[in-house]
């Protein structure tokens, strides 16, 4: 019997070249166990490394909890449950890793588009793609200094930074406080910016003078590139050094709390014997709190 | 001038106060002229010290920032778990139920120190180091995978149109292979009449600049990394948008295949010389043909640096899985004794059932 009438002729096939997956682009083989330049691992294959060997030696190595020794009451089955060690490990470490990893740049992103914006400084790679990040320091080097050797001089320097996405007025008027009042009555758009600059040869020479060297629009501009990688430095330190830890512990209390004392049993389901004073291993019903009184006692 | 030297004088000794120069009570706001020609334009203003301090601070911050992105991302980090990992859960860990039994707890904090201290940091230099390894023993292992790829394609040329006599000599291939190189990085661009040669020249001059010691090495990329923002500057084709960025091979949009930075590409082109060339021109010529020599190495060394990054992995892996053996003080966690002492105060009952 014929299931499948899907022929050839009627099958869409995926002719795009362009892997669908694009995030997956990362995990491919070549990609994955690509080192850095300094010869640490990719991030994506970081990510795994610490999933499985880090994460996974913290879960299954943590030590076993005492209740889960214990028999089961009325032999009714015993539920698998994990350690509070496991337990912590879990809620500790996952986001952890993914955050310690991922965190700054994720933040880095959706800061410095905002940045870009409000003030005008091209800072990314791309305006038209801000996943693809903050522009490095070098590159900024090149965007906000003047080099006699551009072909086009300040016309070319002008178009570059209008091509980058930023407001040639604030980049501009950020040099001084002189050009910035001589640029008072120019318009905010590039094109008629670039227009009108390029008709007072005096005031061009003047900015493309203050834009050689160490200016004022590049120590702007480099401030605000590292902004993002600071703001998401800072979010990450306080999510994983703050947040996550208190969480954990929070959380632990706050599960045993909620648990019947193994020695708050009601006195007529107690047992008729009287617990003996053994150590951790002795899996009797008051075992908790005998090794908890074991541990006071070695302690 | 006398009275002139004493405002001076005045200027000097109050310029560690606050001043507010636009106020009428302030003498100094009668000396403009004074004002102008000695004290600088943004420490005139009110708040002076507060404004140049900014400065100072944002200029720190660049430069901290800076060099943190040109480390990569292992020092990103390791900054991060030292200061949001390391540092806090040893504090909290020493401070776990310390204000139910009154004491410092050093076994948690001892646990937390043992897990934390050695297992982010050993993700980092574990794979730095046998890397490291790697690259002492064959310096081409060093060269990313794609950018080895175009090197030994150019290599490949050069040989297919060289005789024998050049390819016997290390420094003959070596600016043959960066001519070709400049060839490759800047098709397309277009120079003033006249330049294009004198540009090739300083290109692959700059490239071939050697040295034995460290620091002078950097010296030479920096200036080679010049050459390369000038090239890219003269161009009459278009602006480049990154003057720092090489571009090695492209497809048939124009879309980059192979890029690197100049500094890189000084780095491993010392490498693959120090390696792959000397050991060309060292060849058993009767042995093999150049082009298989080529082949042969290439893939030995891409080989090498992939086998290099599964040995990370795999002993990241172990030594990872094996931690816990290390910090692991007693059969019983911290986590344990938390909930222990939880339950115990949830029996008593009274104040401190809530903590």
């Amino acid at each position: 019997m014929k299931i499948n009438k899907a022929t050839s002729l009627n099958v869409k096939t995926n002719t795009n070249k362009n892997v669908a997956f694009k995030s997956l682009g990362d995990f491919h083989p070549n990609k994955l166990f690509e080192p850095q330049r300094a010869g640490n691992m990719s991030r994506a294959l970081f990510l795994i490394n610490a999933y499985v060997f880090l994460l996974g030696a913290r879960f299954f190595k943590s030590r076993k909890v005492i209740e889960s020794n214990q028999p089961s009451v009325n032999n009714e089955p015993k539920k698998r449950s994990i350690s509070n060690e496991q337990r912590e490990t879990l809620i500790r470490d996952i986001p952890t890793i993914l955050i310690a990893v991922n965190g700054v740049p994720f933040f880095e992103k959706k800061f410095a588009k905002v940045l870009h914006d409000k003030y005008g400084f091209a800072i990314l790679k791309d305006k038209n793609s801000p996943k693809d990040g903050v522009a490095s320091g070098s590159q900024i080097e090149d965007w906000y200094k003047f080099d006699e050797n551009l072909h086009g001089g300040i016309d070319k320097f002008n178009q570059r930074l209008d091509e980058l996405g930023a407001d040639l007025k604030k980049v501009t008027s950020s040099l001084s406080e002189e050009i910035k009042g001589k640029l008072s009555t120019f318009s905010n758009k590039n094109d008629e910016f670039i227009k009108k600059l390029s008709e007072n040869q005096d005031l061009k020479k003047e900015i493309t003078e203050a834009f050689k060297g160490e200016n004022n629009a590049f120590k702007q501009a480099s401030f605000l590139q590292t902004i993002p990688k600071v703001t998401g430095i800072a979010i990450t330190l306080a999510l994983i050094g703050i947040g996550i830890p208190k969480l954990n512990i929070f959380i632990t209390e706050q599960v045993n709390k909620g648990k019947k004392p193994t020695n708050a049993v009601k006195p007529e389901e107690q047992p008729k014997q009287q617990p003996s004073m053994k150590t951790a291993q002795n899996s009797s019903t008051n075992e908790k709190s005998q090794a908890f009184a074991a541990f006071l006692k070695d302690k | 001038m006398e009275k002139v030297k004493q405002d001076r004088m005045k200027i000097t000794s109050t310029s560690k106060v606050k001043i507010d120069v636009n106020s009428q009570k302030n003498n100094l706001a009668t000396q403009p002229t004074v004002l102008s020609n000695t004290v600088k334009r943004d420490s005139v203003s009110f708040g002076s010290g507060t404004i140049s301090n900014l400065d100072k601070m944002k200029t720190g911050i660049t430069k901290m920032m800076g060099s943190i992105e040109r480390q990569g991302f292992f020092v990103e980090f390791l900054l991060v778990d030292a200061i949001s990992m390391i540092i806090p859960r040893i504090i909290i860990g020493l401070g776990r139920d310390s204000e139910k039994t009154g004491k410092i707890n050093y076994k948690s904090g001892l646990e937390e120190a043992g897990r934390e201290v050695l297992s982010g940091p050993s993700m980092v230099f574990i794979p730095a180091g046998i890397l490291e390894v790697a690259r002492r023993l064959q310096p081409a292992t060093n060269i990313p995978r794609e950018t080895m790829k175009e090197l030994s394609s150019t290599f490949e040329d050069v040989v297919k149109t060289s005789d024998a006599a050049s390819l016997s000599k290390t420094k003959d291939l070596n600016e043959s292979i960066a001519s070709k190189l400049f060839d490759k990085a800047f098709a397309g661009f277009k120079f003033k009449e006249g330049e294009h040669k004198t540009l090739k020249d300083g290109f692959v001059e700059a490239l071939n600049n050697n040295s034995s010691d460290k620091k002078e090495l950097t010296k030479l990329a920096e200036k080679f990394e010049a050459v390369v923002v000038s090239i890219m500057n003269k161009n009459i084709e278009k602006t480049p948008q990154n003057t720092k960025q090489i571009i090695l091979a492209q497809d048939e949009k124009g879309n980059a295949l192979v890029k690197t930075s100049p500094k890189e590409l000084f780095e491993d082109f010392k490498n693959y010389s120090k390696d792959v060339i000397e050991k060309f021109v060292k060849r058993d010529v009767a042995k093999e043909t150049p082009l298989d020599f080529i082949k042969k190495i290439q893939d030995f060394r891409k080989w090498t640096r992939m086998g290099a990054s599964v040995a990370s992995f795999a002993a990241v892996g172990a030594f990872l899985w094996h931690l816990p053996k290390i910090y692991q003080l007693s059969n019983i966690s911290p986590a344990q004794e938390s909930a222990m002492l939880a339950q115990e105060c949830a029996k008593k009952g009274g104040a401190n059932e809530n903590k």
